[in-house]
């Protein structure tokens, strides 16, 4: 895993029922410490951690990445 | 899936007990004041069959892979979800009347949904039984009447206070091969075009209620089970053989007072018993889904009327007034804020555990909220740009009359190249939608069809998410909230 690239993608953020910035900062401090690359809303990465507000979804619904 | 012509074929088949006007009918399909109602669900069957509305009218089953009506479907994406709030308007437009069938496809979806994850915390296995139903539903292309407004009696008591007990339906015995209820279901709408029924609590119910969170399919004539149909006002004129006086000739809904009577129903279709934790969540996901769909068949039902008022205006040679014209303006701005509604909703809809797309609650019931209030503006602004006449004039039995009918022809008429036949229909239509038959479904129905004002703004309360508007609100302000 070492090396690999993630990358936070987030939803519009109009109606958030959770605090995004903060859980996208806890998420990436706990995957940097695990040696990953962590970078933000970019498709050019290993994987994609979606981060939405709501049950909507939006983040995944518009991703239109095929990046697991 | 059934042609239409199969559809009222089947519906033939059943034993249905109805009493209407104080007497038991012998044929529901045939009588007058029902058979409206019935060409009404028929539509859904005959729309179906159509190239040009088959991307609409069916979807495939995800069970089985066949092509299936999309009212038997389970709601697999959001696409799902909007092309079912598009089918909804192009029905209200073919009928410009309750088409009835939402109410079931509304309720397996919920059904599904909420037996999953009841199966998958509880340890049941409702769901299991559940797919089965659905199952032979798709394959026999049913029409299924989602049951779940109960009469509720004193509305301060819980049903277990209640001075009569079967003011909600309830399981009375609970047997090895399965369970009885008995009870009442109220305001059913086409109960009587459907084949089985598919009854769910009717509120959140409290373990003191455990006997009312039940959930269970039977077939429409089972055991026990009658019908008192719903009267609705000037319904008798389709018993004069007019054309003209009842506004709609061909279509029409219809509501019934549901009644179970100690009727018996198998294990393999009981989809909850006792389980009251969780009929919150049935309720609240039925109650979303029907809330949407009033963002489609109400918007289809209002196109008609605001044509029909655009038609007036020209028989009337209103047409070129300014506030005419605005007035159908407003009209096209209102019904099209309510189908806005509708397809934000489902375009923000998202996947359940089971697989099953789930609305955005908060966009139905704000749906929902609206067409609580915008029909009725629609309404009276059709009747502003009607005219009196629409409530003042004779009958077609005085138009068709060898001496009164040149008066009527005479007086009522009013652009001189349109027949007064002509401007008596489309008046008539008018006076149908807004407080004839079709008034059920197009006012009142709006009102408290998918529950009440009230019920909505309790959900637009829970899911409105106040909090972040106030921490929006401060960051603009520069308010920093420190202990001073």
């Amino acid at each position: 895993m070492l090396g690999r690239r993630v990358s936070i993608k987030f939803c519009g953020g109009c109606n958030p029922q959770i605090n995004r910035a903060e859980i996208a900062r806890e998420v990436g401090k706990h995957l940097s410490s695990h040696g990953l690359t962590v970078v933000f809303n970019s498709f050019d990465a290993d994987f994609i951690v979606h981060l939405s507000g709501c049950s909507s979804n939006c983040a995944q619904k518009f991703s239109n990445s095929d990046i697991p | 899936m059934k042609t239409a012509a199969q559809y009222e074929e089947s519906l033939r088949k059943l034993n249905l007990i109805v009493y209407l006007n104080g007497e038991l009918v012998e044929n529901p399909v045939d009588h007058p004041i029902i058979r409206p109602s019935m060409n009404s669900v028929k539509a859904t069957y005959a729309l179906a069959e159509e190239p040009e509305y088959e991307d609409l009218m069916t979807a495939t089953s995800h069970l089985t892979g066949e092509k299936i009506n999309r009212f038997c479907h389970l709601h697999q994406s959001t696409d799902d979800l909007v092309k079912k709030v598009k089918m909804q308007r192009l029905l209200g437009q073919k009928t410009a009347a309750c088409f009835q069938r939402c109410v079931g496809m509304d309720a397996i979806n919920a059904v599904d949904s909420v037996t999953f994850e009841m199966d998958r915390k509880l340890g049941t296995s409702y769901h299991q039984r559940f797919t089965k139903f659905l199952l032979k539903m798709q394959e026999e292309d049913w029409t299924v009447d989602g049951a779940m407004t109960d009469p509720k009696g004193d509305r301060s008591l819980t049903p277990s206070q209640q001075v009569d007990p079967d003011t909600y339906v309830h399981v009375v015995e609970k047997r090895q091969d399965g369970i009885v209820v008995r009870g009442a279901k109220a305001h059913q709408t086409g109960a009587l075009n459907s084949h089985w029924i598919l009854v769910m609590p009717t509120s959140t119910m409290r373990k003191e209620d455990a006997d009312y969170a039940v959930s269970f399919a039977a077939p429409a004539d089972a055991e026990g089970i009658f019908y008192v149909y719903g009267r609705q006002a000037s319904d008798t004129r389709k018993l004069e053989d007019s054309e003209i006086d009842v506004g709609n000739k061909q279509f029409g809904g219809h509501e019934v007072l549901m009644v179970l009577d100690n009727v018996f129903i198998p294990w393999e279709n009981v989809y909850m018993c006792g389980e009251y934790e969780f009929s919150g969540m049935l309720v609240e996901r039925f109650a979303g889904y029907h809330r949407q769909s009033y963002g489609g068949c109400k918007v289809g039902v209002g196109d008609v009327l605001i044509g029909a008022a655009a038609v007036a205006a020209d028989y009337n040679g209103t047409t070129k007034a300014a506030h005419i014209k605005d007035k159908l303006i407003e009209m096209v701005h209102l019904n099209e804020t309510l189908y806005a509604s509708g397809i934000a909703c489902s375009a923000e809809g998202h996947k359940t555990a089971s697989g099953t797309y789930l609305i955005n609650l908060l966009l139905a019931n704000v749906t929902k909220q609206n067409v609580t209030r915008f029909p009725y503006e629609i309404s009276r602004l059709a009747e502003d740009i009607a005219g009196g006449l629409m409530v003042t004039m004779p009958s077609e039995r005085d138009l068709r009359h060898p001496k009164i009918g040149k008066v009527v022809e005479k007086y009522f008429c009013g652009v001189s190249t349109v027949s007064t036949e002509n401007r008596m229909r489309i008046l008539r239509l008018i006076e149908n939608m807004t407080l004839g038959t079709a008034a059920v479904s197009y006012r009142t129905e709006s009102m408290h069809g998918a529950g009440s004002p009230q019920a909505q703004r309790i959900m637009i309360s829970r899911q409105g998410n106040l909090d972040h508007k106030k921490e929006l609100a401060k960051a603009i302000a520069g308010i920093n909230e420190e202990p001073l």
